[in-house]
This record gives structure tokens, sequence and C-alpha cells, in this order.
């Protein structure tokens, strides 16, 4: 490999790189792959997030209806109460957050609206609803949060070059999964995360959502995947909390990859992406889908 | 394969899906470069889950956006159908089954041209990322370049100086060639080559590259 080093993987990122930042390890092999300036990354990840974060303010101020009529205004909803901290919540302030601005993520996206496809557009609410919420707790600065999303995006570039990342290829694992293992990751450095508690955080994020089909009704990104993102929030928090506090994963994280390919090799062609099984197979979804006049 | 950092957090679109979407929208886009004037009528063949689900996707709106020239992030392509019609360009989507060798999210694009023809046959891989598989009856494999480097895609008639013609144009403004590949169909027949530069080619080599003798179509891909 041209760029120093010898496999883009996490245990070559921790074999021989100890002292080195995992922020500097992912800039070393982006900067020598596209010989692109660091000033310019950071100018592109500052725009990133904006859109990310302009996405959740207009969804949750204003509502409207989602191409398929599943959805449009449960963020806008939920927001009046969700963020009552006076009523009794079973999750914290930063959880309820989290999901909230993931719902919010990708109803706008369901809606045509504007996000940043993270890793894709089904699985693009994860990254900022737990990047948004956790900077209010944090006080991550803009600075942080640009380095945030860079890790985020190299543990899902570490992804795509094992495999895809689309759920036609892989189901939802591939989307929500690895948007779930990106926020983790990003989140633990966010925080002041070991380079091997970043991938740890990765590995038990992805782990568990390992096998996770993709069966859209009516083939629309709109259920169960919006409700999804803001459940992934939830699994990105966990891991990082649990990384952080000393728990290792037992699969080391190029393999969790692996597994995860496996899995959506096997996966049958109804469950990823085609609307043809699951819950868009149930007798709801299919009446759904008749209703839109959607042949699948 | 080596995947670019940034390439994960993007492309900065209008939804609802990266590879539904965006990725139509992109190769709609694609075709739209390689024909190098606006296009008049096209046969758009679906295949896999682009067969299954483009409906709900607005796979059909964002290919015919990308035909007309608008970017992932446009407001415009919810409205593709129609700005379609303004613009006389005529359309019919048909389902369609290009075998297993391919990806579930593939569209090949039959563009009607009476003096010029042109088949675009691509793949959305996932996250907004395509990869052109074949232009007319040529197989590739071309996924998109990273950062500096540049690709010229010609098509052009398989005779002798054609390939000496382009480099020399290219070493006239200090272009390194990184690679170049080339094949053709049969003797005299077509050819195309593939030239990767290390500088984008300016306007005016690409236009006399394009005027040059015996090519049929020539553009960059980024």
């Amino acid at each position: 490999m041209k760029n120093g080093f010898k496999d883009f993987t996490a245990k070559e990122f921790l074999k021989n790189n100890e002292n080195k930042d995992l922020y500097e390890l992912f800039l070393d092999y982006e900067t020598s792959l596209t010989k692109q300036s660091k000033e310019k990354i950071h100018e592109t990840l500052k725009i990133r997030l904006r859109v990310m974060e302009n996405a959740i303010k207009r969804k949750l101020k204003e509502e409207s209806i989602t191409m398929g009529k599943m959805g449009g205004d449960i963020s806008n909803k939920l927001s009046k109460k969700f963020l009552d901290n006076k009523l009794n919540w079973a999750l914290g302030e930063l959880s309820r957050k989290a999901a909230l601005y993931a719902l919010a993520t990708n109803e706008e996206n369901a809606c045509m609206g504007c996000i940043v496809a993270c890793p894709t557009a089904g699985g693009a609410g994860v990254v900022p609803g737990v990047f948004f919420s956790s900077k209010e707790q944090f006080k991550f600065s803009n600075k942080d949060l640009e380095k945030g999303l860079f890790i985020a995006s190299g543990i899902g570039a570490m992804i795509a070059n094992q495999t895809g990342l689309s759920g036609a290829e892989g189901g939802c694992q591939a989307e929500v999964g690895s948007a779930v293992a990106m926020a983790g990751a990003g989140l633990t450095y966010m925080r002041g995360g070991t380079n091997e508690e970043c991938f740890t955080a990765a590995s038990l994020g992805l782990k568990n959502l390992l096998g996770l089909v993709c069966d859209p009704i009516g083939g629309l990104v709109e259920v169960p995947c919006m409700k999804r993102n803001s459940f992934g929030t939830q699994f990105s928090l966990l891991a990082s909390d649990m990384a952080l506090a000393g728990v290792k994963s037992t699969i080391p994280f190029d393999e969790v990859v692996l597994a995860m390919k496996e899995i959506g090799h096997l996966m049958h062609t109804n469950l990823k992406e085609t609307a043809k099984g699951g819950l868009a197979n149930t007798p709801t979804g299919k009446k759904i889908a008749k209703d839109l006049n959607i042949e699948i | 394969m080596n995947t670019s950092v940034l390439s994960i957090s993007g492309p900065i679109m209008t939804g609802p899906s990266s590879s539904h979407t965006a990725g139509a929208l992109k190769i709609g886009r694609l075709a739209l470069q390689i024909n190098d004037k606006p296009i008049k009528k096209v046969r758009i063949y679906l295949h896999g889950s682009f067969a299954s689900v483009y409906k709900g996707h607005a796979t059909d709106k964002a290919i015919l956006g990308g035909l007309l020239g608008m970017s992932t992030d446009s407001k415009e392509i919810k409205n593709a159908y129609s700005i379609a019609k303004e613009s006389n360009l005529s359309y019919k989507f048909i389902k369609t089954d290009l075998g297993e060798k391919y990806h579930p999210n593939t569209v090949r694009i039959e563009i009607l041209d009476e003096k010029k023809p042109l088949i675009i046959t691509a793949s959305s891989i996932g996250g907004g990322a395509i990869i052109l598989k074949g232009i007319n009856n040529f197989y590739l494999n071309f996924k998109e370049p990273l950062g500096s480097t540049y690709s010229i895609i010609i098509i052009h008639k398989d005779s002798a100086g054609v390939i000496n013609d382009l480099t020399k144009m290219l070493t006239t403004t200090n272009n390194n060639i990184a690679s170049i590949h080339s094949e053709r169909k049969e003797k005299g027949g077509d050819a195309l080559t593939i030239i990767e530069t290390d500088e984008r080619v300016s306007d005016k080599i690409f236009t006399e590259m394009k005027l040059s003798k015996n090519i049929y179509s020539i553009f960059i891909m980024k």
C-alpha cells in the first residue's frame, strides 16, 4: 500500500502506531491517498457538520409529510415531550436528544430534504444524533466535532474497504450497523479515548447489529429506517461508555467487519432492500405499499 | 481497494437514499457528461433492487435529474418529470434483469441519437459511490478516481496514431500520465482508451483532443 501502511485495517493501525493519535493516522492515510491538504479536509468536514445541524433544526421546527406518508411530523411532536426534563423518563437527557436528532435527520431525508449521507442516507441520522446531542453535554468545540466526524468517516472507510455499505448488498447491518460503529468511535475519540478504545466502541456497536435486515415497507426509506436510526444512537452511546470503562471486544474490529460481510452474502435477497420480505411483506406493510400504488 | 475517508461522510444530498437517489443521479449525470450535449431521448433499464423499489426512492426522478445536469443536493429533483418535459427530454423506464454479474443497483441508459447512439451501464454501490460498468459494448469496472488524479475516457476509431496524437497534446502542458489502458473490439473498429493524469486537462487541450481525428467521444471523470 502506497501510503505508508501495509493494510488499511484496525490491526495495522494499532500494531505499529501506539504513540500516534488515531486522527493523525487517518489524516496521513487520507492526505497521501487524495493529496488534499489538512485545511481543505477540515473545510469539507465543517460544511458537512453545518448541513447536518441545519437538517435537525429544520425538521424540529417544521412538520411536513414524507413521500410515503409514514412520518414527517414524529420528531417534531416528540421534541415537545422529550426535551421536557421534568417528565419522568427512563433515559437520560443525552440519550433522548440523540434519539430525537437522529429521527429528525431521517425524517428530513424521507421528505426529500437536504442531508449528509453518513455513510448512507438510510443511516444518516446516527452520527448527527450522537454528535449534536453529546456536543451539548460534553461541551465539544466545532474543531472537536470535525475531528470526531473524521474518525467516524475513517471507521466507515475501513468497513467500505472490505465490503459494501448499501442495504442492497449487505442489509441494514451495512447501513445503520456501520453508522453505529462510526458514531461510537467518533464519540469515544472526542471524549479522549485511546486508539484501541475507539476501535472497541466501533466493534461493540457493530457486533450487536450484525444480521440486521433491510426490509423497508414499499421500498421507502421510512419504516423501519427512520426510528431505527434513533435506536442506533443508543448503541453508539452504550458502546462508547463501555469502551471507556475498559470493556474489550472479544472479536477484533477487522474480524467483526468480515463477519458482517459474510452475513451480508448469506442474507436472502428478499431481505436486502428489495421490499419483498420481513416488515415489507407483512399484511400491514403490503397494504401500505398497495395504498401508495407501489408494486413490488 | 483504497477507500477515501472523506467519501464516507458524504455526499451532501437530497433524500431519501444515497444509493437509489444520489448515486442514481450521479449515473444520469455521468451519461450526460459522456454524451457531451443535451439528451433528447433515452431508454432507462433498471436492474435488481433498482427495478424493485425505484419509485419509493425517487430513483426515476434522480436519474432524470442527472440526465438534466442536476447536482445531488438539488431541490429540483422532486420536479424532474416536469423539468424533463420542459426540456423536451423523452424517456422510458423499463425493468430488466442484466444477470447475476451486475450489482443489484445497476442501470443501463440507452441514449437514442441517430448520429451517435450511446449505451452507459453503471452501478450505485452504496453511500453515493458509483462504478461505470460499460460504455456501448465495452465492459468496464471504473470507480471514480480519487483526489488529484483525473481520468480521460476516449472512444475512438482503432487506427494508427490516435493514441500518439492524444498523448502528444498532453505533453504540451507537461501533464504527466499516471496510467494508460487501451482496447479495441476489432481491427479498424471501435476502440476505448483510458488515460489517467496527475493534473486536470486544460479546457483548451480538452477541446483539441475532442476535435482530433478519429475521436468519437471523450470525457473527463473526476
